[in-house]
């Protein structure tokens, strides 16, 4: 069979030009993630892997939690979740900031506190496929 | 009453037999492929795809069709992954991909080499297998993996697009 004209085999602007588009889409999908986040409704605060507490995130509050190193203050404002005070060394769950989104985690280790934000879209679940 | 000669004529005969040797030939490249150990799991280079193009121009869009699925069906069972939540993803992957080739050749043949239509057919097929993914599982964030995917897209894309290209060219030669 000889090729008459029916396909091509040298690289043309087509090529260059597609490659181009298909290189701003790539960067352009690093928002389609953002677009499906989901504001959460709750949130769920456990300590030790035990929860203690679950709160809606439409009403302002200070929640104090007792932990096994100290008293860790979550506070509920504007919809968003936040550690205000810990009493861990680093303050690595302080220095966060506010939380917005489901799934989104404030853990304190030394304090073994976890605020996890819970309602919206989505499944708790991870997968694992081969 | 007429023999139904048609349908046995050389030329269809022929085809056919082409068809079973391709099939074969795919599925080969398929099952060698997925025994292939890359750095990341789900990472493929797609060098089946290569065998897509190079017979498009040939044997046309339902020809190449039918070589998809069965090398995607036949080689996934040689490798033990029939109907695994990886099939899913390779299937419906591999689906739109040759969907794409077939429409960017007939399309765009004339004004793209095998480098364009690869490119589409890579970047769509890893587009598509993210969204899959993302329904399988249930997350969201599963998107959070688009841009590398559809990165790698444009890597594996350019390669197997330019081997096509030189193989084609070298056969002509």
């Amino acid at each position: 069979m000889v090729n008459r004209g029916r396909y091509g085999t040298s690289p043309t602007r087509w090529d260059i030009l597609l490659l181009m588009v298909l290189i701003l889409l790539t960067v352009a999908s690093v928002f389609a993630f953002r677009l499906t986040k989901s504001q959460g409704t709750d949130i769920w605060i456990s300590v030790d892997g035990r929860p203690v507490g679950f709160y809606p995130l439409n009403e302002d509050r200070t929640i104090k939690v007792n932990g096994p190193i100290g008293i860790t203050v979550v506070r509920i404002h504007n919809g968003q979740a936040a550690i205000i005070e810990a009493p861990c060394p680093h303050k690595l769950c302080q220095k966060m900031g506010p939380i917005p989104s489901h799934g989104d985690v404030m853990i304190c280790i030394p304090n073994r506190i976890i605020v996890e934000i819970k309602g919206g879209k989505g499944r708790e679940t991870d997968a694992i496929t081969r | 009453m007429p023999l139904p000669d048609d349908r046995f004529t050389f030329e269809r005969i022929e085809k056919g037999a082409h068809f079973a040797l391709f099939a074969v030939f795919a599925i080969g490249v398929h099952a060698l492929e997925s025994l292939l150990t890359l750095p990341v799991p789900w990472l493929r280079l797609g060098l089946s795809h290569i065998v897509t193009m190079l017979l498009l121009p040939f044997y046309g869009s339902s020809f190449v069709l039918g070589i998809f699925l069965i090398r995607v069906i036949v080689g996934s069972a040689l490798v033990g992954k029939l109907f695994s939540p990886g099939f899913i993803l390779a299937f419906g992957g591999g689906l739109a991909a040759t969907l794409a080739m077939i429409a960017a050749f007939r399309l765009a043949g004339k004004v793209l080499s095998f480098w364009g239509i690869s490119l589409v057919g890579a970047w769509v097929h890893n587009l598509i297998q993210v969204f899959l993914a993302a329904l399988i599982i249930q997350q969201a964030s599963t998107l959070l993996l688009l841009p590398y995917f559809l990165g790698f897209a444009l890597v594996t894309g350019s390669v197997n697009g330019i081997l096509t290209n030189r193989i084609l060219a070298w056969k002509d030669s």
